[in-house]
């Protein structure tokens, strides 16, 4: 009887997480995506129309401590052009004109693919985390749900609702939202083997604007390497070594 | 099908098997059907007419680049028609070592150096200033560069020996010259401060900046102070009907350049852009009126004692004020565009205030698979009777074209 009454005693009691634990199980959630500071990451973008392959696209991405990221566009179509994000500026640089423009953070959601999808690798830099649920099960995985609110300006997504599996902080599965409350995307996250290590090695988004439309992101490798600061310059991107 | 035409068609049928590994290829072919306007004055009637009504252009691109080399070969085709075969003309655009020594970034060979902010116009580029608003330009060809650069962690500073070329209809004139550029990278905006000087004592100062407002919002500007600068006119004082080509390289001392413009981007995927500016360079409206006024008088002759050939002969030499880049001073630029997946519509107006002028275009790139796009335009030139633009010998044009870029 006082066993029974001290179970249930437990099940009942409100489950209180400090805002550091979270924030602990954000950072590990983000070393599934990026485990090491300053990588360079090769990724296949397909995009589906109504479940049809419509377009594949490849990108090589640098990304470097201090929310720095270069994404290279390597498909026929687009090669040559080059996107910079540093912090929550912004440049395009297009092979044809020779020089790099400074973007709004909405161009680049606009286009194909969203290259703030793309080249953002970790969330706990931009926003804080608070849990919202602490059980939920997606697609059959128990889950914790947290919210995650943009601290910084330039953010793809101003507000994320991301589920983690709660034994391992696995990113299961995400609702992204724009600065207009929109619901943009809602991500599912695949889990694999990349260099002997459990990783992210997928995610398929949901367009919530354009109906039908999905995107599937494949990453294909991670290598740690050391990126020269001279690459997140602007004017760097014109040089002929950044190809 | 010209011979032309079929040589450059299956050799953008036949490419894949022209390719090596890490080159890529770009072919594009462009008709363009003009209408001319008859009222014109400048419309003169055959056999004395030099303006073609369909034009064909091919242009084939061979970009290699490999560690730290780059290399854009061109082959392009162009010409009316009627013409049986096209002379098909092969240039070097680019072909530029980017290297590393003593501290700096090293660039050596020709290279296209582009350092504007705008897009109707860009006063910052002063190593080579292309015609931004023309549907059917060829590929840029680069300078031949020695540049020395340094890259810190928030700017640059560039330093530039280039050889500079001034085209104009009647010759290309070549002349040294360095330039200096020093770019700041701020919070919400990007600075730039350039300076030129050639190896006859012009001299060329100016600044620039782009800003973003918001999440949406960006807006840029520039000014450029020249020392002097040059225009294709006609000489003052030659005969009403010259017997030689009356037109030279007048050269004007000192004026300064202007372009403030503003773009807004919708979530949706259109944007809005409006820019305006003021370029010396162009013909001024009282430049435009003294040879409206000429090109009438001219006309005027005809009846007379005077050879026909001479008049036209004289006419055609003034229609070619048309072929500047700029063609007035001041210039508002509105532009609304929206990108697509696939389709990537745009609509500019650009209205000339001075006289009421305006041309408007209208086009829309498509994509077909990964590497294909076809393009259509239409133009429209227009505005109030006696502007510039509504006196163009060229009142519509309507371009379709295609390019095909492949990587192996």
């Amino acid at each position: 009887m006082y066993r029974t009454f001290i179970l249930m005693l437990w099940l009942l009691t409100p489950v209180v997480v400090s805002a550091d634990e979270i924030m602990q199980r954000l950072q590990h959630a983000d070393s599934y995506r990026q485990n090491v500071a300053s990588v360079r990451v090769e990724m296949q973008v397909r995009l589906y129309k109504q479940k049809v392959l419509d377009k594949t696209r490849r990108y090589s991405v640098f990304v470097a401590s201090g929310r720095r990221s270069l994404v290279l566009l390597q498909s026929a179509a687009e090669q040559g052009q080059k996107v910079l994000m540093r912090d929550d500026q912004f440049h395009l640089f297009m092979p044809r004109s020779r020089r790099a423009i400074r973007i709004t953070p909405l161009q680049k959601l606009l286009g194909e693919v969203s290259t703030g999808d793309v080249a953002s690798m970790t969330w706990h830099e931009d926003y804080t985390p608070r849990l919202l649920k602490e059980r939920e099960t997606i697609n059959g995985v128990a889950c914790r749900l947290l919210e995650l609110v943009s601290h910084r300006a330039g953010t793809t997504y101003a507000r994320i609702e991301l589920y983690l599996d709660r034994l391992s902080d696995e990113p299961v599965y995400a609702r992204l939202y724009l600065h207009s409350g929109k619901l943009a995307k809602q991500a599912s996250y695949k889990m694999g083997e990349m260099d002997g290590r459990r990783m992210v090695v997928g995610m398929t988004l949901l367009d919530g604007i354009k109906a039908g439309q999905s995107t599937e992101v494949s990453y294909l490798s991670m290598t740690q390497v050391e990126i020269p600061d001279n690459y997140f310059n602007p004017q760097y991107l014109a040089r002929s070594v950044l190809h | 099908m010209t011979r032309c035409r079929l040589c450059l068609l299956c050799l953008g049928l036949l490419w894949p098997l022209l390719t090596h590994a890490g080159v890529r290829l770009e072919y594009r072919a462009d008709l363009a059907r003009q209408q001319l306007d008859e009222q014109s004055m400048f419309v003169v009637p055959e056999p004395y007419r030099e303006l073609a009504t369909d034009t064909q252009q091919y242009e084939l691109l061979l970009k290699y680049t490999r560690d730290k080399l780059r290399m854009v070969i061109a082959a392009d085709a162009r010409g009316s028609d009627q013409e049986t075969t096209l002379p098909v003309q092969t240039r070097v655009d680019e072909m530029v070592l980017d290297f590393a020594a003593g501290g700096y970034e090293w660039s050596v060979g020709k290279k296209i150096v582009s350092w504007g902010v705008g897009y109707g116009f860009r006063p910052l580029d002063i190593i080579q200033q292309e015609s931004r608003l023309q549907w059917q330009a060829l590929s840029a060809e680069g300078r031949p560069v020695l540049s020395m650069e340094r890259f810190g962690d928030d700017d640059a500073d560039s330093w530039l020996w280039f050889r500079d070329s001034r085209v104009t209809p009647l010759s290309t004139q070549y002349r040294n010259a360095l330039a200096y550029q020093h770019y700041a990278l701020q919070n919400s905006g990007d600075l730039y401060v350039v300076a030129m000087l050639d190896e006859y004592g012009s001299y060329k100062l100016g600044g620039g900046f782009s800003q973003v407002v918001n999440n949406n919002i960006e807006w840029h500007g520039s000014l450029l102070y020249l020392s002097d600068y040059e225009k294709f006119i006609r000489t003052e004082g030659a005969a009403l009907i010259a017997s030689s080509d009356p037109f030279q390289n007048g050269r004007y001392s000192q004026g300064t350049q202007l372009l403030l413009g503003a773009s807004r981007h919708y979530a949706s995927g259109f944007s809005v852009m409006l820019e305006g500016w003021y370029d010396p360079a162009a013909y001024s409206i009282n430049e435009w009126g003294a040879l409206l006024t000429l090109s009438a008088q001219q006309l005027a002759l005809l009846g007379g004692a005077t050879p026909e050939a001479a008049i036209y002969g004289n006419l055609n030499w003034n229609s070619r004020a048309f072929q500047a880049t700029s063609l007035m001073q001041q210039n508002l630029l509105l532009r609304v565009s929206y990108t697509g997946e696939r389709w990537e519509p745009a609509l500019f107006l650009l209205h000339a205030p001075e006289d009421g002028g305006y041309i408007a275009n209208l086009s829309m790139v498509a994509e077909v698979g990964d590497s294909t796009r076809l393009y259509l335009a239409w133009q429209q030139f227009g505005g109030q009777a006696g502007s510039v633009y509504a006196q163009m010998p060229m009142q519509q044009m309507l371009s379709l074209g295609f390019s095909l870029a492949g990587l192996w």
